[in-house]
């Protein structure tokens, strides 16, 4: 478990008198006063910069982890960690012919060409590496392996008690080589000498992010003002910007109506920080989506929108229904999420109805005895809701679906059979997979020269063009794993 | 009763309803100073969890009185242990924010929060 003692935390407060200068221009090394001293600074605190520093910290460098919100850990303590890892030890137990080639292929399907190899291969050939160094740290994997969707074999391993639980045991581990955390800490600038090298940042102690503001980087300015020096390198490990409605609206209009089920920290500004000095923004349209419930099983059911109208053929997979909901809902001008219904056949055919089952118990499903229960808890109009309902059974007994459906793969299910069940059907931007552009060992490259900007490095969802048009499940983890465990290499080469 | 009306209203009117006191804190008779240490109102400055803790003891503690909700405690949960600050859900001069509501549909295990 963390321990509260473990973080270095100043008076607490949020007062505030003289307005601080974001943005004024200070990052010229020269003249500052530094507060702080550490071999490497790590920005952030998930699984990419946990997995670099506690390599660091066992290789005796000093480092100072900071972290913007009260909460460790990002959106990696929200993770299930499902950890794809090729030739693991689960995989040779189990006698799985698994390789290089294979699990490229797999990956070069998601990305659709968008994928650099070079970083697709770096995922795959470190992977199990990576894995065994969590495994010394303590970390902790179930005795199984998941075969899950998009793989072309079982490969993925199962974090024992998910994202918090390898958080707490990585954090564990790093504080008693001797790393130190301050949480509610904020970067806001990073600091480079006038030879361009990145010397430090500077940062905001006893930050408090304000969920109610419409963009917390630009218009929170609590906490005190510091500067910290790096010695050797500074490493932003700051995730994705899934929850910056703005940036991602920017980035991508079709974005603006997503859900996301991500830290409330998710925003944009580490990666603003970046670009500032000279990161080469890249792939930052794309966006990767989950939806609540198995979206194989939608064939069985039906969608509709607000007003009770069906818009779209419910077999596909969660990227292209995201993308079709989103459209619609533009085209409705509506930010109410469609509702998705099955009659009590569509939901006995399910591919693992105690699964369903146990979205009713968390009450994020819904039954109801009768239609008009359904209609009025959605607040849909009946009569509208129930001619849609009898259109598609019409279209099932014609054999002839509206939206094209393939009514051959619906085993028999039906739209008349209550009781009924549904829920809301939101496109969830879990992950954004753009960032900024790293080479192989994870050293940002400067958009003038592409050459390496010295002294800074990016690591995990922060980095951009790593996965391509469609991030494979259960591959981000190998991705902040081996890119943390990189970084931190070639920091040591250095030493 | 008149007491705690006179509290009610000297709570009130002495920073306006912008920082009003929750119920359950007006029945135990908390006043401002009993939080803020500040000699001067002015120089008021938001607490941290300790301040809450003072009175309420630590966090293992209250998560413990919430043991019975087992995997879904949210003094204790599988994300953050009993980690987070108190305000990061609690407030006390606005109303209170379900963090885990974010993400999960909340209703089904827990109350509303104070
Ligand atoms: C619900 C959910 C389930 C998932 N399940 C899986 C799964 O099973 N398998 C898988 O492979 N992937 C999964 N993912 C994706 C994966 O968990 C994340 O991509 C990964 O954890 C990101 O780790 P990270 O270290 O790069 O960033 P994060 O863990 O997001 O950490 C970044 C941190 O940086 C902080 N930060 C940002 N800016 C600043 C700043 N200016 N100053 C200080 N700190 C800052 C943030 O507050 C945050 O805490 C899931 C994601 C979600 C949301």
């Amino acid at each position: 478990m963390l321990s509260r003692r473990n973080f270095i935390k100043g008076v607490a407060g949020v007062g505030l008198s003289a307005p601080l200068a974001l943005n004024a221009n200070d990052n010229l090394g020269k003249d500052i006063k530094f507060d702080e001293i550490a071999d490497v600074i790590i920005i952030g605190s998930g699984v990419s910069a946990h997995i670099c520093a506690a390599y660091l910290v066992k290789n005796k460098i000093d480092v100072l982890m900071i972290e913007k919100m009260d909460r460790i850990g990002g959106n990696s303590v929200l993770s299930q960690q499902d950890f794809a890892v090729l030739n693991s030890d689960l995989q040779i137990k189990a006698g799985i012919k698994d390789s290089e080639e294979l699990f490229l292929n797999d990956l070069n399907k998601a990305g659709a060409g968008y994928n650099h190899l070079e970083h697709s291969l770096r995922i795959i050939r470190n992977s199990n590496e990576a894995y065994e160094f969590a495994k010394s740290c303590g970390v902790k994997y179930a005795d199984k392996l998941k075969f899950l969707g998009g793989h072309s074999v079982a490969r993925s391993v199962e974090t024992i008690g998910g994202g918090g639980a390898c958080i707490s045991t990585l954090n564990e581990f790093f504080i008693k080589h001797n790393g130190k955390i301050k949480n509610e800490t904020k970067c806001d600038e990073i600091i480079q000498d006038e030879s361009g090298k990145i010397i430090g940042v500077s940062v905001r102690e006893n930050y408090r992010f304000n969920r109610n503001l419409a963009n917390d980087d630009r218009e929170n300015l609590s906490g005190d003002k510091k500067h910290y020096k790096a010695r050797l390198a500074v490493v932003f490990a700051t995730g994705g910007f899934s929850r910056d409605i703005e940036f991602r609206s920017i980035v991508n209009p079709r974005l603006r109506l997503a859900k996301s089920p991500s830290s409330l920290g998710q925003t944009a500004g580490a990666l603003k920080q970046m670009l500032k000095v000279g990161a080469i923004p890249t792939q930052l349209a794309l966006s990767r989506f989950s939806f609540g419930i198995p979206t194989e099983d939608l064939i069985y059911g039906i969608m509709v929108d607000c007003n009770a109208k069906r818009f779209l053929n419910e077999d596909g997979d969660r990227q292209g229904l995201s993308n079709k909901i989103l459209a619609h809902m533009e085209k409705i001008n509506t930010t109410i999420y469609p509702i998705i219904i099955f009659d009590s056949i569509g939901f006995a055919n399910s591919h693992d109805p105690n699964r369903m089952q146990s979205f009713i118990t968390a009450g994020k499903m819904k039954k109801f005895d009768s239609l008009s229960d359904l209609a009025n808890n959605f607040k849909l109009n009946e009569n509208d809701l129930s001619k849609t309902m009898q259109d598609y059974e019409t279209g099932i007994s014609n054999n002839k679906d509206e939206f094209k459906k393939d009514l051959s793969k619906i085993k028999n299910s039906s739209m008349s059979k209550a009781p009924f069940y549904a829920m809301t059907a939101a496109p969830g931007l879990s992950y954004t997979p753009g960032g900024v552009y790293a080479d192989i060992n994870m050293r940002v490259l400067n958009i003038s020269n592409y050459e390496p900007i010295k002294g800074l490095y990016a690591i995990g969802e922060a980095t951009g063009g790593v996965h391509g048009q469609s991030r494979l499940t259960s591959c981000s983890i190998p991705d902040c794993m081996t890119s943390g465990i990189a970084c931190a290499k070639d920091i040591l080469k250095g030493v | 009763m008149q007491k705690l009306l006179m509290i009610l209203i000297l709570s009130i009117f002495a920073l306006g309803n912008e920082f009003a006191i929750k119920p359950h804190h007006v029945d135990v008779k908390l006043k401002c100073t009993d939080c803020h240490k500040e000699a001067n109102e002015k120089d008021y400055k938001a607490l941290d969890s300790n301040s809450c803790l003072s009175c309420h003891g630590s966090k293992e503690k209250l998560a413990k009185r919430l043991d019975f909700l087992k995997g879904k405690n949210p003094h204790n949960s599988i994300h953050d242990n009993a980690n987070l600050n108190c305000y990061t859900c609690h407030n006390e001069h606005k109303p209170s924010f379900n963090m885990c509501n974010t993400c999960h549909n909340t209703k089904t295990w827990m109350k509303e929060i104070k």
